[in-house]
């Protein structure tokens, strides 16, 4: 035997070295599979909750609309799942990567398929509308998800400044005048005759609507537009 | 009688350690080999890395997949105590001269072909030192591919980079290491 040999042995046997059980490389390598899987799943769901946001409001016309920073970050709520999707996306690649065949693959191939799964998912999501209940759920148990809304309310309860947001309490088609209550509970005529009505507002009894126009004398408000809430969580939440 | 192969060793290893000095006794040459050319290093502190390898080796020898080349698997743990060690001793990095015009330059003859698939044996020693001076990047492929004999698969499975990232950091190590060789190597 070498020296090398027998030094090397001498010292296994000394220390009492013993080879790692083969299950928890498997275990591990499950593991990193495991996490990086999660994080295309978290990543699928924020690409369907950006769909569903951007598809029921109007985030660039909002955005604009905000005072300052925080309202501005809360107006633009889909660009922060944006970066959330990035993110989880960026973490499933890491742990993809330190799986054992990960290192084979090249990077930008992994953000690629990636970032097409989480597309194809999240359009499912969105699609079976399973985004929409995630974000109802997100908006009834996340603190922050909650407040944005709080924010955005107090964003529409502006009448001096043109903005009014609330539920429709009645509708008279014929003189095309609606009561709106609004966030704070106050009620409001609603002049739309001459307002440009978004296709996804439906104008009936409760749906939750935003206005923007001019305010009149008493609690007459003429509309130049009317938009729909951000989706039914949003409405849930004012009906709470 | 037939040689064993390295995962039958490995697997008698498994049922009896004595089988391990087989294991030892085939890959401890190049291994030193390998780790006093990517360190620089003398030939005990070589030793002591290459116990810690065999060590290493021995503890995760069931993470060795079979479906891979054995020699592939051990010069990964080779290479990754390597980067252990120069990590504990940053001022090695320090032995290595950076000025270009320093006297290794005048042992290396500017001839080499590093286009060919392979140095000549007696090349080695003097393009080694040319290669040390180069970005860490280059010269760990470039140390496997000239003076390791390894190829793109290889490499990839050695240093765990796509075989992509392998091409290319060849392809701009060679510019890099011909243009060295040009400029100050010995007519």
């Amino acid at each position: 035997m070498g020296k090398i040999s027998k030094d090397v042995i001498e010292k296994i046997k000394k220390s009492d070295i013993k080879p790692i059980p083969k299950w928890q490389f498997l275990l591990k390598d499950s593991f990193l599979w495991i996490l990086s899987v999660v994080n295309i799943i978290f990543g699928s769901i924020g690409f369907g909750i950006i769909i569903y946001l951007l598809r029921n409001n109007d985030m660039v016309s909002e955005i604009r609309l905000a005072n300052n920073f925080f309202e501005w970050i809360v107006f633009a709520l889909p660009l922060l799942w944006i970066l959330f999707t990035v993110v989880f996306l960026f973490i499933s690649f890491y742990y993809f990567k330190n799986t054992e065949e990960g290192y084979r693959f090249n990077a930008v191939k992994i953000l690629l398929f990636s970032t097409l799964i989480s597309i194809l998912f999240g359009s499912v999501l969105y699609t079976s509308g399973t985004a929409e209940k995630l974000n109802d759920i997100f908006g009834k148990n996340v603190p922050y998800y909650k407040h944005t809304m709080d924010v955005r309310n107090a964003m529409w309860s502006r009448p001096d400044e043109g903005f009014l947001g609330g539920n429709i309490l009645s509708i008279d088609s014929e003189e095309r005048i609606l009561v709106l209550k609004d966030f704070n509970g106050v009620q409001w005529n609603i002049k739309y005759n001459n307002a440009l009505i978004r296709g996804r507002v439906s104008l009936s009894v409760g749906e939750g609507i935003k206005v923007l126009g001019e305010s009149g004398e008493g609690n007459v408000f003429i509309a130049k537009e009317i938009r729909p809430l951000v989706g039914r969580g949003m409405r849930r939440m004012q009906e709470k | 009688m037939k040689e064993r192969t390295d995962w039958q060793i490995v697997q008698d290893t498994l049922d009896d350690i004595e089988n391990y000095k087989y294991i030892v006794e085939r890959y401890e040459h190049r291994l030193l080999l390998y780790i006093k050319r990517i360190l620089y290093i003398n030939n005990e502190d070589a030793q002591d890395i290459l116990q810690e390898v065999f060590i290493k080796a021995y503890r995760n020898l069931n993470s060795y997949n079979p479906k891979y080349k054995f020699s592939n698997w051990i010069y990964r743990i080779t290479h990754n105590e390597s980067v252990n060690f120069l990590r504990k001793n940053k001022n090695l990095r320090k032995n290595i001269p950076n000025d270009p015009n320093i006297d290794i330059f005048e042992t290396v003859p500017s001839h080499i072909d590093i286009e060919k698939e392979s140095i000549e044996e007696s090349d080695k020693d003097e393009i080694l030192s040319v290669i040390s001076k180069l970005d860490k990047k280059y010269k760990d492929v470039l140390i496997l591919k000239y003076l390791e004999e390894k190829d793109y698969n290889e490499i990839s499975e050695i240093l765990h980079i796509s075989s992509g990232t392998v091409g290319s950091l060849i392809s701009r190590g060679k510019i890099k290491l011909k243009n060295l060789l040009e400029k100050y190597g010995k007519d």
